[in-house]
């Protein structure tokens, strides 16, 4: 639908564009030292190189042995070390962000009038449940390697929840809604209950407070595991809240 | 061409394209869809801004030990952060995007405004 206005959006889209390509040209051109990220020459002024090597300390080794012990926290993966350690409030952020727009979810959806539903084929049925089970042993590995290969709480969550909202397409009275608020709740509490004992055993909100292990074990970063089953479980329990909502938004029809 | 470059580039042409189309498309699930293609652009470049070349995944393997070696892990962990978000907006953008499509019958922004009067004509008609 053209409107008279059209012309004018048109021309704040050329505007906008220009922009883009000016900063995007000036951060290849920028050639100052600083934090610059892709043109900082020096690592040891980056902020991730403290949490690379593990420590604030000046005179700290600069390298971090695979098997080594005696670091502040010891997950090979050094993503999972900033997001669940070093920056464990922020990802408590992220958290409360996924809750706030799951409830948004339930307070804004709309019933509508029942339309016909297709029931579920043979196929879905019978692969449903053996999809499921390969669905549920891969999230919980996600979840729980987090600290050592890619992934962890969120991705594995997210893994959890396409296998919950498949059952629920297909069996659809599976899940009842005590249940699943029950098990949000203890996740949601567990979280902050693990923050609180980080304060009451350490200083800080939050703060790793159990023994560290040895580099590249299973058993070894004690925290960070424990606090990415309790996100993957709340990140679960959310997205697939959300998926049953828009699953049956029909008059009638109990969500979950 | 440094390989950082190429990551640059791509990440402001999916941030433009993300832009233009906000700017330009009047249906309400085009304009999510490019909130989400902007929303990728970005983390792209947070992406590409701790990219070095040569270096290995941030994590410590056997042959993978010094900070020299692998890519800066902070932007990552932040990306996770936008990643996160990016579906939180979205699912409550598609809830309200089907409440207007509930009030409008339709799902053109240009009806938007236009409610007072329908409310009218609905009143005099009745």
């Amino acid at each position: 639908m053209k409107t008279r206005h059209q012309s004018l959006i048109d021309i704040a889209a050329l505007v906008f564009l220009g922009i883009a390509v000016y900063l995007i040209a000036s951060a290849l051109t920028e050639t100052s030292g600083g934090g610059k990220g892709i043109n900082s020459s020096e690592l040891n002024k980056r902020v991730s190189y403290r949490y690379i090597i593990k420590s604030v300390n000046p005179s700290a080794k600069p390298e971090v042995k695979w098997g080594a012990t005696g670091y502040e926290e010891s997950s090979a993966n050094i993503v999972t070390s900033i997001v669940v350690n070093y920056r464990g409030f922020d990802t408590l952020g992220e958290v409360l962000v996924l809750f706030a727009s799951s409830a948004a979810v339930s307070l804004l959806i709309r019933k509508r009038s029942p339309k016909k539903v297709m029931p579920p084929t043979e196929i879905m049925t019978s692969a449903v449940p053996v999809v499921n089970l390969l669905v549920f042993i891969l999230g919980a590995f996600i979840i729980l390697h987090g600290h050592l290969t890619p992934g962890g709480g969120f991705p594995g969550g997210a893994v959890i929840a396409t296998g919950v909202i498949l059952v629920s397409l297909v069996f659809r009275k599976a899940f009842r809604p005590s249940m699943y608020l029950m098990l949000e709740s203890i996740a949601g509490m567990g979280i902050l209950i693990v923050g609180l004992l980080g304060m009451v055993n350490s200083d800080y909100f939050l703060q790793d407070f159990l023994p560290a292990g040895t580099i590249g074990n299973l058993f070894s970063s004690y925290f960070a595991t424990i606090l990415y089953v309790l996100i993957g479980v709340k990140v679960a329990v959310e997205i697939s809240n959300i998926g049953f909502h828009f699953i049956s938004e029909s008059i009638g029809e109990e969500a979950v | 061409m440094n390989p950082g470059n190429v990551f640059l580039i791509t990440a402001g042409a999916v941030m433009t394209i993300g832009v233009f189309g906000i700017l330009t498309r009047s249906n309400i699930i085009k304009i999510l869809l490019s909130i989400n293609i902007l929303q990728t652009g970005v983390n792209l470049l947070m992406i590409a801004l701790g990219y070095k070349e040569g270096a290995a995944a941030p994590i410590i393997t056997q042959q993978v030990t010094s900070a020299a070696a692998m890519v800066d892990p902070l932007p990552q962990a932040l990306v996770l952060t936008s990643i996160v978000i990016a579906f939180g907006t979205t699912a409550v953008g598609l809830v309200i995007c089907l409440n207007y499509f509930h009030t409008h019958k339709s799902l053109e922004v240009h009806s938007l405004g236009n409610e007072e009067r329908e409310h009218q004509q609905k009143e005099v008609v009745e």
